[in-house]
């Protein structure tokens, strides 16, 4: 076990710094001829089904001039577990087939489409699977695409999206892909194919089996004339589904197939979405979410599911918090690591170390954040941040330890929806609260009762356990802590000294960061800080140097130098990196500093001075200099023109203000014009943007603030919006006049 | 959810669970010679302490049956690590001609090394824009757990055919303290060891004859790291490296030739183009529909060279022998897509067939620097087609998309063609051009409207410039063209909305393209106290992303030439004039020129400009001077005029 932790950490070293990408890969090969000639046979049945929607070649005069269209898309999905739904004739074994048909049709009407469907991709794993694709041309004669010269692809990430199997990832990388180049397309031609698999996934040693969530957003690249999913189950697979933003929804039909039950989403007619920025893209785009999940028996506890047979359409409030809480309390016997140990041992040994550090008889509030925190390294150390349902297990059971109660929060991100449009387990969100105080899942940096932002202001329940009796449930209804701009701030002060014979600015900057703001950016201001070595000290922890003896003293205090080493030179490129960026030039880096890393209680504030020099902001007039001294407020959202007509609603995310001093020294024998010309002010109700600028003791001061006052906006504030960041924006290539005084 | 992962702490993540402490395995003289060496490569992790290549010649038999000259390798590579945690990686190439026999991984434990066990990666190294090839590699991930560590690589390798093995550099991408390749020739081969760049670079040679075997050695020591950077001059044109020359061997007393002169190389590349199969019969029908209604030589041949360009699509398939071979005409044509061979294969036939004297040519794009005369593989990379017409030759690129009959991309000009002509051939170099014929001019006309810049532009483009936006703007998919025509006249200047009123025919490859427009420029005018301070040279082609910093090591390669022509004008109400106008400036280099003139007539300013680049090859020892340039020519775009009142 010890040789295995220290071997990965020396594994990760090398690949972080050399960026090595080890996906396991496949020897790329020719594809064997034999079954080139069955997969073509196996796919002939397919071509009549779906028949009537694929019978058309042109496409909807208002889509004439689009790139492509797709004028057929039918997905058909079966879950098999006898093996008895007509579909194959091999025998069970324990395993639950998975069929999927898949039948595409696309009007290609430029070069671009037609570059990006040079090949098409097929998958091949089982002796049944079957593909076929053929060209319409233009004069309406058919071609069938050759696949003998099919090559395997290297990388399942290279499979675009149009050919990718709904099951590669519940059944792993045992099928493989390959793809072959298309003869003799041309735009205009119509590219159609159909294709068949089967995989299998064993169930032997799991009754209980939940695909992957889906989330089918109903617009595409192209757009799209028809597109069908459906489902079919046997007796022992359950299914669900919800649409939101307006998507159709699954309806359920008459299966052709005794014992089974199909769910078919149909949607016509769908154009394409251009990105646009302020957009949760599961708040506004139609989406329709399915599931399906396998089960054995009636009786799994912890399932969010309906009954056999039924298209559950989502859930009460009663249903899921029945469910969340039926999960947390089986989360004691989770697997934590690696190693093996379970998440109820990890608590029972955290207890016994606060015991044997004195931790555990701290007055309530301070051992509240001991927990917190003790929690916290646990994460720091981690490759993977942990579950909210297991942050809350470890935060609650730890606190029970003491007697200390507290209550189970379900909420959901506000980024994904509602309450009510829970469809998943994984959407239950968990958080806890401790009296009136709340406590949410750790980041590596986090403090307690600090808020995260896909949570704010969200209705919460608070649930709890189930009366043995009866099965009731007390649910109660709350709002979570919600921030306002006060909360989340960022301020900069910004000193510059121009120097005129270099023709450049030496600018020191402190940044000071809070709330969600601070969240946001802490992750990069600490990076290459060595934050993490003294961690276990914010809860009074043992040093991990408590556990060694002798030669491992010497190599802990080793390896922790060559890690500094290594900061000593990424810290600087990273930053040098990040002010190029921010300046949209090539600033020169001279220090960086982590006044404070923001992450305990007492020092709260993430605060970073910078020093760098920047050059190019200066014109000249003549003798006259001119400056661009706004431009150190860095740079700022621009609106394209074609985004200036909003037909979504405006998300912010959170409310938050940037508010910048920059102070600069007149340079001697100069006098400065064009101060007044700075001042601007714009207010309204999305947000306020504004600039003073004067002249006092020989200095030069600008303060700026730009404010988002709100998270959720209907799209009638987008100008508004716009009034505020037009003014940020346009106030960076603002410049003062330094004019020699003779 | 906060699952993902956070691979970014992981270099420390396990500190605190686990140190290992085997046993010292660093001797006190490699971690003396760490610290010796950390002082000298201070931005390096590691450093190759000993590079051994030893290249032993046989005899046997290539895939086509011919008797060849196989070749094997072994080599020997130490590494030093000169921190803790150093980490490099290690590849090896391969493809069907060559096959890696052996490759694993040594550990210095003490005085000894031990096999790590460890197995390369191995993967394709197939480029983006080739469909399938052969090319994979196998490479070890190395980290060294101290300080002073080493390790050894082992490898043995195997050439199916010595004209695959065609050169060998000594740089690598990390330092390199000693190298030596050695070669150990038999007496019954004739081999050339062509140095390459050695002057200006310490490399001992040694021979030393012994059992029948005559031993070349070629040492470098202290060699720097050959570092990626952006637009370099390949290592080919600078760097010292060998070229083997398989000249002849005998076999059972026959003599049997090897690369000995270009002949040899052009007989071997002819006798692969004749096994392309092809059946120039089967072209027929199409040269028919393509020439169609054409009645003179260069409407049929412009008709036959367009439709290859524009109905054959660039899909690249080499695997071994078909990474040489052209697919046959009547392939190509069916399924229309090919590789630059195939390409010139269909071009070349439907051209002899339409009555045209039209060869297949072999061609080294301009990344390689050496001439037909070098009898070696690495020479060419490229086919295209060359054209008899009127006493004149015309080198006919099909894979270069869009470009007009009579030009020529700049990737072939200034390069030898080696062209077929059966059992002869002949060299003939690509004309060079100049910046002059592929420019960029633009036009425009600006008002002062309150605090903006109001106006009329116009873009042109000619050359290769006009080639490049054709194959940008004939791929976008029709629903971005619009957009990408009112970016062109808005040059990347974010305070530019821009709507285009008129353009060229942009379906005819042959003319100038030409983009016409509407203008409103913001944030380029400050005004204070009443003055207006008015930036005009609003998109300045300064080429800041080819200033060299102080770490840069190798020239730049920028591969174009072209000129930038600009006619800027801003015209103020009457009761206005112009002040602080800045003096003209003009540089000339041997390479790149910049001339620039403000000229003020009435109310009426105009911003006349030139930046002219006719070398595309700026050496590390003309940093200075190409760096002054760039600089000038970035002051004086920083110039603002004043508008004041009269």
């Amino acid at each position: 076990m010890k040789r295995t932790a220290y071997t990965k950490l020396l594994f990760f070293i090398s690949l972080s710094l050399l960026l090595i990408n080890t996906d396991s890969l496949f020897a790329q090969g020719i594809i064997d001829e034999d079954f080139i000639e069955v997969i073509g046979k196996n796919a002939q049945p397919y071509w009549a089904e779906g028949a009537s929607v694929f019978t058309a070649n042109a496409v909807p005069d208002k889509w004439k001039n689009e790139s492509a269209v797709i004028i057929g898309y039918r997905r058909s999905i079966t879950f098999d577990k006898k093996a008895s739904g007509g579909w194959l004739s091999s025998a069970n074994k324990g395993n639950v087939f998975l069929f999927e048909k898949v039948r595409f049709k696309i009007k290609l009407q430029d070069n671009n489409a037609v570059e990006g469907f040079t090949e098409v991709y097929f998958r091949y794993g089982d002796k049944l699977d079957g593909f076929s694709a053929k060209l319409v041309k233009t004069d309406g004669t058919t071609q069938t695409v050759d696949l003998s010269d099919a090559v395997q692809v290297d990388s399942k990430a290279e499979v675009p999206e149009f050919y990718k199997s709904f099951f590669d990832q519940n059944t792993g990388g045992e099928t493989r892909y390959y793809k072959v180049a298309i003869p003799n397309l041309e735009v205009g031609d119509v590219l159609e194919y159909v294709s068949y698999t089967k995989s299998k996934l064993n169930v032997n040693y799991s009754g209980y089996v939940e695909f992957d969530p889906q989330y089918e957003i109903c617009s595409k690249k192209y757009p799209v004339v028809y597109n069908e999913i459906s489902i079919d189950t046997d007796e022992k697979t359950y299914f669900k589904s919800l649409s939101q933003n307006g998507a159709p929804e699954f309806k359920k039909e008459e299966s052709d197939v005794k014992g089974f039950y199909r769910y078919v989403f149909v949607d016509k007619d769908r154009a394409t979405e251009k990105d646009v920025n302020f957009v949760s893209p599961m708040l506004t785009y139609p989406v329709v979410k399915f599931q399906v999940i396998y089960a054995n028996s009636d009786k799994v506890k912890g399932a969010l599911i309906g009954s056999r047979g039924e298209l559950k359409g989502g859930f009460s409030k009663e249903e899921i918090a029945k469910t969340a809480w039926e999960d947390y309390v089986t989360v004691g016997n989770y697997l934590l690591n690696e190693n093996l140990s379970t998440v109820q041992a990890f608590v029972d040994y955290s207890w016994s170390e606060m015991r044997k550090e004195g931790s555990n008889e701290l007055p309530e509030e301070k051992f509240i954040q001991n927990v917190y925190y003790r929690i916290r390294n646990h994460v720091l150390f981690r490759s993977t941040y942990l579950p909210d349902k297991v942050f809350a297990y470890i935060f609650g059971s730890l606190l029970l330890k003491r007697q200390i109660d507290s209550d189970l929060i379900i909420t959901t991100s506000n980024k994904s929806g509602k309450l009510k449009d829970v469809l998943f387990d994984s959407e239950i969100r968990y958080a806890v609260r401790v009296k009136d105080k709340y406590y949410f899942n750790c980041t590596d940096h986090s403090n307690p009762g600090e808020l995260v932002e896909s949570l704010l202001g969200n209705a919460a329940y608070v649930i709890k356990e189930p009366a043995r009796k009866t099965g009731v449930q007390e649910i109660i209804p709350v709002t979570l802590p919600d921030a306002s701009v006060t909360d989340n701030t960022v301020h900069c002060e910004v000193t510059a000294q121009f120097d005129l014979a270099a023709n450049k600015m030496n600018v020191i900057r402190t940044t000071t960061y809070n709330g969600l703001s601070k969240a946001k950016e802490i992750d990069n201001v600490v990076k290459f800080t060595p934050y993490m070595f003294d961690d276990f000290k914010i809860y009074n922890g043992a040093s991990p140097l408590d556990k060694m003896r002798g030669k491992q003293i010497d190599e802990y205090y080793s390896t922790v130098a060559a890690v500094k080493d290594e900061f000593k030179t990424s810290k600087p490129e990273l930053v040098q990196s990040e002010l190029d960026k921010e300046y949209r030039q090539k600033v020169k880096y001279v220090n960086f500093k982590l006044v404070s890393d923001g992450r305990t209680l007492k020092n709260q504030k993430l605060v970073a001075t910078d020093g760098f020099e920047i050059s190019d902001v200066t014109r000249r007039a003549g003798k006259k200099i001119l400056l661009n001294i706004t431009a150190l407020a860095g740079t700022q959202l621009q609106i394209t023109k074609e985004e200036r007509k909003r037909t979504k609603d405006i998300q912010v995310g959170y409310p938050r203000s940037l508010t910048w001093k920059i102070t600069m020294a007149i340079p001697a024998g100069y006098t400065v014009r064009g101060l007044k010309e700075l001042n601007t002010s714009v207010d309204n109700a999305a947000g306020k943007f504004s600039c003073e600028a004067k002249e006092e003791n020989g200095n030069i001061i600008i303060l700026i603030a730009k404010v988002y006052k709100k998270k959720d906006m209907p799209k009638e504030n987008w100008n508004d919006m716009l009034a505020f960041i037009d003014a940020a924006y346009n106030n960076i290539f603002k410049y003062i006049l330094l004019q020699p005084a003779k | 959810m906060l699952i993902c992962k956070k691979w970014r702490l992981l270099p420390v993540m396990l500190l605190f669970v686990f140190i290992n402490t085997n046993a010292q395995y660093v001797t006190s003289e490699d971690e003396a010679t760490a610290l010796q060496l950390a002082k000298k490569y201070k931005d390096e992790s590691v450093v190759c302490i000993n590079s051994y290549q030893l290249f032993s010649f046989d005899k046997g038999k290539n895939a086509l049956n011919d008797k060849v000259v196989t070749v094997e390798e072994d080599a020997v590579t130490e590494f030093l690590s000169l921190k803790k945690f150093g980490s490099i990686y290690y590849p090896e190439f391969y493809n069907r001609f060559i096959q890696i026999k052996a490759f694993y991984r040594a550990i210095k434990y003490g005085g000894r090394f031990v096999n790590s066990g460890a197995r390369p990666v191995d993967r394709s190294v197939t480029d983006d824009g080739i469909f399938f090839d052969d090319s994979r590699v196998q490479y070890f991930p190395i980290r060294f757990k101290e300080k002073g560590s080493v390790n050894k690589i082992i490898v043995k390798k195997n050439y199916s055919d010595s004209k695959y093995l065609t050169r060998l550099f000594f740089h690598e991408r990390y330092p390199v303290k000693e190298k030596t390749v050695e070669f150990k020739v038999p007496e019954w081969l004739l081999v050339d060891f062509k140095p390459v760049n050695f002057d200006g670079n310490k490399i001992e040679k040694s021979v030393t004859t012994k059992g029948g075997y005559t031993n070349y050695r070629f040492t470098m020591k202290d060699i720097p790291a050959a570092k990626q950077e952006q637009k370099s001059i390949g290592m080919a044109f600078t760097e010292p490296h060998i070229i083997i020359q398989v000249k002849s061997f005998e076999n059972k007393g026959e003599a049997i030739k090897g690369f000995d002169k270009v002949d040899d190389v052009y007989n071997w590349n002819y006798r692969l183009y004749q096994m392309a199969g092809n059946e120039p019969d089967q072209l027929k029908s199409a040269l028919q529909k393509i020439t169609q209604g054409k009645s003179t030589d260069a409407d049929k041949i412009k008709a036959i060279y367009y439709w290859v360009q524009d109905n054959i699509k660039y899909i690249a398939y080499e695997d071994g022998y078909s990474g040489y071979i052209p697919t046959s005409v009547q392939e190509v044509l069916s399924k229309k897509y090919g590789d630059c061979k195939g390409m010139a294969n269909l071009l070349t036939e439907l051209l002899k067939l339409a009555g045209y004297d039209a060869r297949f040519t072999w061609i080294g794009t301009r990344d390689i620097p050496y001439s037909q005369t070098m009898p070696a593989l690495c020479v060419n990379n490229h086919a295209i087609t060359t054209l008899y017409l009127s006493g004149k030759e015309y080198f006919l690129d099909a894979t270069e998309k869009y470009i007009p009959f009579g030009e020529n991309a700049y990737r072939i000009q200034g390069k030898e063609a080696l062209i077929a002509n059966k059992e002869k051939f002949e060299i003939k170099a690509v004309p060079l051009t100049t910046g002059e014929e592929h420019k960029i001019q633009t036009h425009a006309d600006f008002q002062l409207v309150e605090n903006n810049l109001t106006g009329k532009l116009k873009v042109t483009f000619t050359g290769n410039e006009r080639t490049d936006f054709h194959q940008m703007y004939q791929q976008l998919p029709v629903t971005a063209r619009q957009e990408f025509l009112e970016d062109i006249i808005e040059f990347g200047n974010s305070n530019i909305t821009s709507r285009t009123t008129k353009t060229s025919d942009l379906q005819n490859r042959e003319l100038p393209v030409v983009i016409e427009g509407e203008s409103n420029l913001t944030n380029n005018v400050s005004a204070i106290d009443g003055d207006y301070y008015v930036n005009i040279d609003f998109f300045p082609k300064t080429l800041q992303s080819y200033l060299p910093d102080e770490k840069r090591t190798r020239g730049y390669d920028l591969n174009w030439m072209t000129a930038f022509e600009d006619e800027l004008s801003l015209t103020v109400p009457a009761n206005k004039k112009f002040t602080d106008i800045p003096e003209k400036l003009e540089l000339v280099n041997d390479g790149y020129s910049f001339k620039a003139e403000y000229l003020v007539t009435g109310n009426k300013i105009v911003l006349r400009k030139k930046l002219l680049i006719t070398k595309s090859v700026i050496n590390k020892k003309d940093f200075a001077q190409w760096t002054k340039f760039l600089e000038s020519i970035k002051a004086f775009s920083e110039n603002y005029i004043t508008v004041t009142s009269k």
